[in-house]
């Protein structure tokens, strides 16, 4: 800590560079001229206003005890302006902006890339080239690399990072001494860097979000995997095995009790349907088979659901092809939608619209029941519907005026190379 | 980074002071130091040495100055520190009462200078630059 500032003590950033000698002595050397200039000035200019106003050779003595008083009331606050004008002339960066920006370039390259870890590098560097003790970056909510300690939010800058309209977290700065503020310039030259940083804070946020992302599509095929592991063995697998041992039975009894083994095949044939009905049930959680016997729309009108008293209208009545996912999609959201209306809608007809543009696909789903409850919070199926449009970056929208809406945007993006 | 009305004040009021005083001394030198100093009228000739060599880099500051450059700054502010220092003496003892104003003339502008380039801007001006 050292206390430039009228005794008050500053806290340095730990392992932040102190101030260049150099330019503590140029700062202290200007400071002393300019105010020898004001302590000469104020003075001489009391003597002159004295000599002007008698005809005497020497000037009187209340006119060096008014000089003095004045110099005395003055030199404090005049000296206090000087030393912040003066560091913000010595320390601040009136023509080194783009120094500093490489400066912090080299620092993103250089920070480590776990952006929730406290690595200190990008906020040394700012710390160290604008001279101020404490820094942070706030990504989000956290504080991803500050240096030094915070002091009262009393001129405390706050520079937002944001990037393409998006807040992206925040820069803090102190004042290079306690009790002032950092200059206007220091504040453009920190907005300019709060650009950089934000596009930096963008590319790691964004980073870990493809992290995340590979990390669930991993989970969700494990998961998917497994139940169909256990699908196949807990269920088809001792069904076979049964079946299997009925046949052998039906074999041993076929000379002896034909009436026993004919009872026996009726069982085995029972047994075959449930398990063709398993796996019919298997291959249907993989995908939908109506989607590809009869398409999206087709499929969609011959939802069991549509049966189920409500008018169901699906259009247009032909549609563009489209990835296999966003299809999957479309119908999952849909099926679950129509559900919830038959469920709690208590309406009388539900309609369907699907519109396809070049980047995107809007499916529209509306009935002319009862609407949301207020206030709405998302149940199991509208949580299901939100997840299955975000795994493909879409969006749902509820809205209730009348009936209810749901609104799915899901885009569509031009498959190429990985 | 944007220009600063201050650094622009400042650089016109220094460039003036430091042209008006490079003018003078020049026009004074050719006497030669020998007339110069029995001259009751006029400042010693190591003054008027001093106040050429102050002007014509005070010139240079002042265009430093204008281009936003630190080390302009920093050079003119201790030029105009010198300035007021040295037109001080003139002000009581100038033998001329052309002398005493040209040098409360002097002290004031440069003081000016030196107000100007330490001013901070304000919020308001800030803003203007940003979106000029």
């Amino acid at each position: 800590m050292i206390a430039p500032d009228g005794g008050r003590p500053v806290h340095r950033a730990p392992g932040a560079e102190q101030a260049p000698a150099g330019g503590r002595r140029l700062a202290t050397a200007l400071v002393s001229l300019v105010l020898l200039a004001w302590i000469a000035t104020v003075y001489v200019l009391v003597l002159v206003a004295d000599g002007l106003s008698n005809t005497h050779t020497r000037p009187d003595w209340w006119a060096h005890v008014l000089a003095i008083v004045l110099v005395a009331a003055t030199v404090v606050p005049v000296r206090r302006w000087l030393r912040l004008t003066v560091d913000d002339l010595v320390y601040g960066h009136l023509d080194t902006a783009y120094t500093v920006l490489t400066e912090l370039n080299r620092g993103i390259d250089t920070a480590a890339p776990d952006p929730a870890g406290s690595d200190p590098t990008l906020a040394r560097t700012i710390a160290n080239t604008l001279n101020v003790p404490y820094v942070a970056i706030v990504n989000g909510t956290t504080e991803t690399s500050v240096v030094g300690q915070r002091p009262s939010d009393r001129g405390l800058a706050d520079v937002p990072l944001s990037y393409q309209g998006t807040e992206i977290g925040h820069l803090y700065v102190a004042p290079r001494h306690p009790g002032t503020s950092l200059s206007n310039r220091d504040l453009r030259l920190l907005a300019d860097l709060g650009q950089q940083l934000a596009v930096a804070l963008f590319a790691i946020r964004a980073s870990e979000q493809v992290q995340d992302s590979r990390a669930a599509l991993v989970t969700a095929r494990e998961e998917e995997r497994r139940r169909i592991r256990r699908d196949l063995h807990d269920g088809l697998g001792p069904a076979l095995a049964s079946m299997k041992l009925q046949l052998t039975a039906v074999q041993r009894l076929l000379e002896t009790d034909p009436a026993r083994a004919a009872q026996l095949l009726g069982e085995v044939r029972q047994g075959m349907n449930e398990t063709t009905a398993d796996i019919r049930r298997l291959v249907y959680g993989l995908r939908p088979p109506l989607l590809d016997d009869l398409g999206l729309v087709a499929a969609l009108r011959n939802h069991p659901s549509a049966h189920a008293g409500l008018q169901l209208s699906v259009q247009p009545d032909e549609l563009p092809e489209l990835p296999a996912a966003v299809e999957v999609a479309l119908y999952r959201i849909a099926s679950e939608s129509i559900h919830n209306a038959v469920r709690h809608s208590g309406g009388q007809h539900c309609q369907v619209s699907i519109e396809v543009a070049a980047d995107e696909v809007c499916m529209r789903i509306t009935d002319d029941g009862r609407g949301l409850p207020e206030p709405l919070v998302d149940g199991v199926g509208v949580s299901a519907i939100r997840e299955r449009a975000a795994e493909l970056g879409g969006s749902v929208e509820l809205t209730s005026d009348g009936g209810t809406t749901i609104r799915t945007v899901i885009p569509l993006r031009p498959s190429g190379p990985p | 980074m944007p220009r600063s009305r201050n650094y622009t004040i400042a650089a016109v009021l220094a460039g003036l002071l430091s042209l008006a005083n490079t003018v003078v001394a020049l026009f004074l030198l050719p006497q030669g130091s020998d007339k110069v100093n029995q001259s009751s009228n006029q400042p010693p000739y190591g003054v008027i040495l001093v106040e050429v060599v102050i002007g014509l880099i005070g010139l240079v500051g002042a265009y430093a100055v204008y281009r936003t450059q630190r080390w302009g700054v920093i050079l003119t502010l201790v030029l105009m520190a010198i300035n007021v220092l040295i037109s001080l003496p003139g002000i009581p003892f100038g033998p001329t009462t052309f002398d005493k104003v040209s040098s409360a003339v002097g002290l004031v502008v440069a003081a000016a200078a030196i107000y100007f380039l330490l001013r901070r801007d304000t919020r308001s001006e800030a803003k203007a630059e940003l979106h000029a």
